[in-house]
């Protein structure tokens, strides 16, 4: 009898001491982002789901545009224990706060998709970002009007269709003060003006990478200048599906034809494809959120310390910065991808 | 294993006391944790409604700074001269008071254009507003002003913005008067001493409402972000930290949560006092409900103490004790009433044992005398003495006639002497005027009732063993008396007397029941106490060589009802 029951006491004891060695291997990491609703956003979060290993606890958290509610969930997290916070901020200011809470509490952050300034990261250790280069991103967005227009003192009459041989164009830029919006912008300019073209930019204003906001936006812009448009560059493809959406409704054109000028966008979303592929959208950039994510993941099983530090496979910017680029796509190339 | 008896009221009032204490304790506690809870809860919510306002108060304030950066990058987009930028800077500065100046300058710092508001470039005590502009373009920057009056908040606004169709690089500068969105918050009870601080990233004080600011930083550093209690000018603080958009400032908002505190104290003084009432009146509850068990059993518990003596019910008043008191007081009832029916029984059934032994000692003295005598008669017939004959059987049939007394147990002092008067006649005659005799009776005792044939056993005694075969002539001295309430007799011989050992020997075979050990004092005795009980009484006095004397003590009974 005396026996057994010290039998049972042992096992009772084993199995306690194997679940508690089990949850040890749990890594736990938590995913703020700015907003569900946002279409890259949302692949993206998916995509991160999908990339971490198993043996990682996840937590979603949704800061619906808010930075407070944000910061809210954050202080929570830490508050709880958490070591690893991979954010999306919503307002890219908030950094320098975050930063030195998470340093407060030995925690580690990734940011991602929204680049935190840059002397507020270098502050604290174990500190990261993960994103496209948006930089690259314009100038690619550039590229795919170089090849379009053609000599810049001959531009292609089929795009410059008054023919005075200056781009009339519009951006539709995504949120205010995002780096993104910035560079995608700037870039996209600069890189068009260096080679020779010289651009009319109708209007630039921001639509908040918002779909809804990019057909209000298009709308206003089409009714102010009509068919003089001859280039839209948007900052996302969301916002150019707004676009597409207000000229399709407007009856500006029609559905199975191609736009009466080419769009362009960037990131490269499951919509953006499609509407490349049926001609609505001329051409966009893969924001690769398979490899931000697998990137994300080798950043946080490096800060677990389960791989070292050269196994997380993708070059450092300045240290701290994974930039990583995506391939252009557009009608002559869409095959491949979709 | 013995266990004390504890009383049932010791029981019931622990134990009911005990639950009840826990009970209300735990109520109390529990009302107050709950009751503190919801309180912090309701006031953390208040506060956090607060704290969000005047956050969204302040972004919004520096949002609208930054729609008018996008409002006059939008003019630059137009490429216009430095004269009609300048009066586009003026219409916005009417439209919006807050400006206090608008400059543009190039990349080198060199001024483009300014407003015509103000005469001079708004003096700067540093050019750290141009630098980080210039560094990263894809930010706004918002700087603190170093005022010298007090009540002037000043901040500085820097871009870097594009100018005109080939995007030229330029730097906007916005001087803006802080003091609109400080008088808006000013409304925002924060309770006291209750005040807003707003810091960069460098804690540095951008603004805050009260004067001593610097010492809050130790606070604002440790918590960097959320919220936090502390305490500080001597009073609790719920300190709320958070970022404002579109800056990279942050808001400290001290909200004096003392209201709180006190509310949660007085509620636990109210507590602590309702629940005292509440244990008391348990007390009060629990001794009155105990007594109401205790005291009708405890009445219970006497009365059935008293049950060998009197055997009375239980009364107890409706309502004074439980259903099960009283049912259990009934049930006693009915169990008295049932064993006084079987004493009942069993005194009758005694009674009337005690009738036939009575009958059968009586009935034992007879024979014996009774042949004698006969043979007496028989010998006075013989020897001619008719006279004496005669007399001998009219005092024999006087004898039996009062014997017999109709079947009568008891009968008057009077027959009772007549009777022994015939027989002591009887005794002299055959023993031939050997022994006198003298019977005085007090008066008043001749009609007391008295048991039949207690005197003649006793002089029997007297002739057969104190003065038979006597040389001297014998006497006999029989009284009858009232002492106190008593009948005494007294029955004096002059006879043998007896030893000590004789009399103690005697009284001891008194209380021997077995009844055919037939001699006469016991006879007396054994009747006596049947019918007497323990007032009658037997006393033997003897001295050798100088007589016996006998005394009879019986309550005296005038009426003399028969009792069996």
């Amino acid at each position: 009898m005396k026996k057994i029951k010290t039998l049972i006491l042992c096992i009772l004891i084993f199995s306690l001491f194997s679940t508690a060695a089990c949850k040890k291997d749990n890594n736990k990491a938590e995913i703020f982002i700015y907003n569900e609703q946002d279409t890259f956003i949302s692949k993206m979060a998916n995509s991160l789901r999908d990339s971490f290993p198993d043996n990682f606890t996840l937590s979603f958290h949704d800061g619906k545009l808010s930075q407070n509610t944000q910061n809210e969930q954050i202080v929570t997290a830490l508050d709880n224990g958490c070591k690893i916070l991979v954010v999306n901020m919503v307002d890219r200011l908030a950094s320098a706060s975050i930063i030195e809470k998470a340093k407060s509490e030995n925690a580690s952050v990734i940011f991602f998709n929204r680049e935190p300034i840059k002397k507020h990261l270098l502050t604290a250790k174990n500190t990261y970002y993960v994103g496209t280069s948006p930089v690259q991103e314009g100038q690619k967005q550039a590229m795919i009007a170089q090849k379009l227009l053609g000599d810049p003192d001959s531009m292609n009459r089929f795009i410059d269709k008054n023919g005075d041989n200056t781009l009339q164009c519009v951006f539709i830029q995504g949120e205010k003060d995002h780096q993104d919006t910035e560079h995608r912008t700037y870039s996209c300019i600069n890189y068009l003006t260096a080679i020779g073209y010289r651009l009319e930019i109708l209007a630039m204003d921001f639509a908040s990478w918002n779909r809804a906001q990019g057909k209000a936006l298009m709308e206003r812009y089409y009714k102010e200048f009509g068919s003089t448009i001859e280039f839209v560059f948007s900052n996302n493809d969301d916002m150019a599906l707004g676009a597409i959406d207000y000229l399709l409704e407007s009856n500006v054109m029609a559905s199975g034809t191609s736009a009466p000028f080419p769009i362009v966008g960037v990131d490269g979303t499951k919509y953006g494809l499609q509407a490349v592929k049926d001609g609505y959208l001329y051409g966009t950039i893969v924001n690769d959120d398979a490899a931000q994510s697998e990137a994300i993941v080798n950043l946080c099983r490096y800060l677990c310390g389960e791989i070292k530090f050269y196994e997380i496979g993708f070059p450092f910017t300045s240290e701290r910065y994974i930039y990583i680029d995506g391939p252009v796509v557009t009608q002559e190339n869409i095959g491949q991808y979709i | 294993m013995k266990r004390k008896n504890i009383p049932i009221r010791a029981v019931l009032l622990s134990t009911s006391l005990l639950l009840y204490l826990i009970f209300v304790i735990a109520l109390s506690v529990f009302a107050c944790v709950f009751f503190a809870r919801s309180t912090s809860e309701k006031s953390n919510e208040l506060i956090n409604a607060t704290a969000k306002q005047i956050t969204y108060n302040y972004e919004n304030y520096l949002n609208s700074i930054l729609n008018t950066a996008s409002v006059i990058q939008s003019e630059l987009n137009e490429e216009k001269t430095s004269e009609e930028l300048s009066s586009s800077f003026d219409s916005l500065m009417e439209l919006k008071s807050e400006l206090l100046a608008v400059e543009l300058y190039d990349t080198e710092k060199n001024l483009l254009c300014k407003d015509t508001r103000s005469a001079e470039v708004y003096p700067t005590a540093s050019d750290q507003w141009f630098t980080s502009a210039s560094e990263d373009q894809t930010i706004h920057f918002f700087e603190p002003m170093i005022n010298d009056d007090a009540n002037v908040y000043n901040i500085i606004f820097s871009k870097a913005l594009t100018n005109g169709k080939f995007h030229k690089k330029v730097i906007l500068k916005m001087v803006i008067d802080f003091k609109e969105i400080i008088e808006l918050n000013y409304k925002t009870d924060l309770g006291e001493n209750g005040h807003i601080t707003v810091i960069d990233d460098q804690y540095n004080i951008v603004y805050s409402s009260t004067e001593d600011a610097a010492q809050d930083l130790r606070f604002l550093k440790n918590v960097i972000l959320g919220q936090d209690h502390v305490h500080t000018r001597g009073h609790a603080f719920t300190l709320n930290l958070d970022t404002i958009g579109n800056s990279a400032w942050r808001i400290a908002i001290f909200y004096n949560t003392d209201d709180v505190k006190q509310a949660i104290e007085s509620f636990l003084i109210v507590v602590i006092i309702f629940s005292t009432g509440m244990l008391a009146a348990g007390v009060c509850a629990a001794l009155f409900i105990t007594r109401k068990i205790t005291v009708p059993i405890k009445k219970l518990e006497t009365t059935m103490a008293k049950i060998e003596r009197e055997m009375t019910p239980v009364t107890i008043k409706d309502g004074v004790a439980i259903k099960e008191v009283t049912n259990l007081s009934l049930a006693y009832n009915k169990m008295i009433c049932q064993i006084r029916d079987l004493m009942d029984q069993v005194v009758t059934e005694q009674k009337n044992q005690r009738k036939s032994e009575l009958k059968a000692l009586q009935h034992q003295i007879n024979p014996h005398f009774l042949y004698n005598t006969l043979d007496s008669i028989v010998y006075m017939i013989n020897d001619d003495r008719k006279q004496d004959a005669q007399k001998m059987i009219i005092a024999l049939a006087k004898l039996f006639r009062i014997s017999i007394s109709r079947g009568n147990n008891i009968i008057p002092v009077q027959d009772e002497i007549e009777h022994v008067r015939n027989y002591l006649l009887i005794q002299s005659m055959r023993y031939k005027n050997s022994f006198s005799y003298e019977i005085t009776a007090a008066p008043e005792c001749l009609h007391c009732k008295i048991m039949k044939l207690i005197l003649q056993p006793i002089v029997e005694n007297c002739i057969y063993h104190g003065l038979k075969n006597k040389i001297d002539p014998g006497f006999i001295r029989i009284t009858a008396d009232i002492e106190k309430d008593n009948l005494v007799f007294k029955i004096a011989d002059n006879g043998y007397g007896m030893k000590e050992e004789t009399i103690k020997l005697l009284y001891e075979r008194f209380n021997n029941p077995d009844l055919s050990d037939g001699v006469g004092l016991k006879n007396v005795y054994q009747r006596l106490s049947l019918y007497y009980g323990e007032r009658a009484f037997l006393h033997i006095e003897s001295e050798i060589d100088c007589g016996t004397e006998i005394t009879l003590s019986v309550p005296v009974e005038v009426n003399g009802n028969e009792k069996n």
